[in-house]
């Protein structure tokens, strides 16, 4: 890739980029090691390794494995032969940053990693089916019965939510303006 | 005392959801407004780089990652030669001790150990020939499948 085009993309990605990681790490630190270690990878892959106009989708891949592996330097054994054994593995809890919205991010932590990937991709991200299939590495066809199924496990967990505790009352609102900020 | 810089959302807005998108079955509207409240949720700021230090940083990033990769591929095999060479040489020097301790407990604590240091010496020869019995494996799988099939 050469330099104008990479400036380029980086202007353009990095701000969304960085917050999707972000929210799938919850550390600010972890964040910007991981964001630039993906654009420096970027950078370095063979000329015709990616084809023109899917640079964008390779990015978020390269960033996805990164996040996979920095959750598994930081799982206990334990945890990673229950990823063995399970196809998926929830984040570690974690202290929120300061500064977040920690009530929201601490319901997102209790999905499964893959579960919150793809819905911060489909919802936020605004990615289409087959980017967000070459980003998770996972057949076209699968993606909407995955997405599907992390819809459904958000909404248990929002139901649960209000249900239990009544402490997400502006996260489960529907009836709420879609332009107000928190 | 807040010792970060005042938290905002990400430099890039986030979409917002018009009424009319919202999706008609309640839960999938609570997921929408989730997430949608979730992506204006104030978040830290990102650390600002110059892409120019990280195109010239690439080379390095890229070369620590291989020699990372290679570090993960070795270093199961460099413990097990390590708990090889120490359990072997302690069982040499029981078997060598053995005869020549005294009768009585420490004779029988003595021949104790010898019996239990064989354990982690085959445990550990184990360890090691499970990647050069995989290795020789995949090497034979290869061979064949060089073969081509007018030939086979």
């Amino acid at each position: 890739m050469d330099e104008d085009r990479f400036q380029a993309l980086y202007a353009a990605t990095h701000a969304r980029l960085w917050a999707y990681v972000y929210r799938l790490t919850g550390e600010r630190a972890a964040a910007d090691d991981l964001v630039q270690d993906s654009y420096c990878r970027l950078f370095q892959l063979p000329p015709g390794r990616v084809r023109a106009g899917a640079e964008r989708a390779y990015l978020y891949r390269i960033a996805t494995n990164l996040v996979t592996d920095h959750h598994r330097r930081r799982t206990r054994l334990g945890a990673r032969l229950r990823e063995l054994l399970l196809a998926h593995e929830a984040a570690p809890p974690r202290a929120p940053e300061p500064g977040e919205g920690s009530e929201l991010q601490a319901i997102f932590d209790r999905l499964p990693r893959r579960d919150a990937a793809l819905l911060w991709l489909a919802y936020v991200d605004g990615h289409d089916h087959a980017e967000m299939a070459e980003i998770l590495d996972v057949r076209p066809a699968s993606v909407r019965v995955l997405l599907s199924r992390a819809r459904a496990r958000l909404a248990d967990l929002l139901q649960n939510e209000s249900k239990d505790h009544h402490a997400f009352p502006s996260a489960l609102a529907p009836s709420r303006g879609p332009g107000s900020r928190d | 005392m807040r010792s970060h810089p005042p938290s905002r959302p990400p430099a890039a807005p986030a979409p917002a959801i018009e009424p009319a998108l919202l999706p008609a079955d309640p839960r999938e509207r609570a997921v929408a407004v989730f997430m949608d409240s979730l992506a204006r949720s104030p978040s830290p700021r990102p650390r600002v780089v110059d892409p120019v230090g990280l195109m010239r940083r690439a080379p390095l990033v890229d070369a620590l990652a291989r020699l990372r990769a290679r570090e993960r591929r070795v270093l199961a095999p460099a413990i097990a030669l390590e708990v090889l060479a120490f359990s072997a040489a302690a069982v040499v020097s029981l078997q060598v001790v053995g005869p020549a301790a005294p009768g009585g407990l420490l004779r029988t604590l003595v021949e104790a150990a010898t019996r239990f240091a064989w354990a982690p010496t085959g445990l550990s020869l184990l360890v090691a020939a499970l990647p050069l019995l995989w290795w020789i494996a995949e090497a034979g799988r290869a061979g064949r499948r060089a073969v081509p099939k007018n030939m086979a």
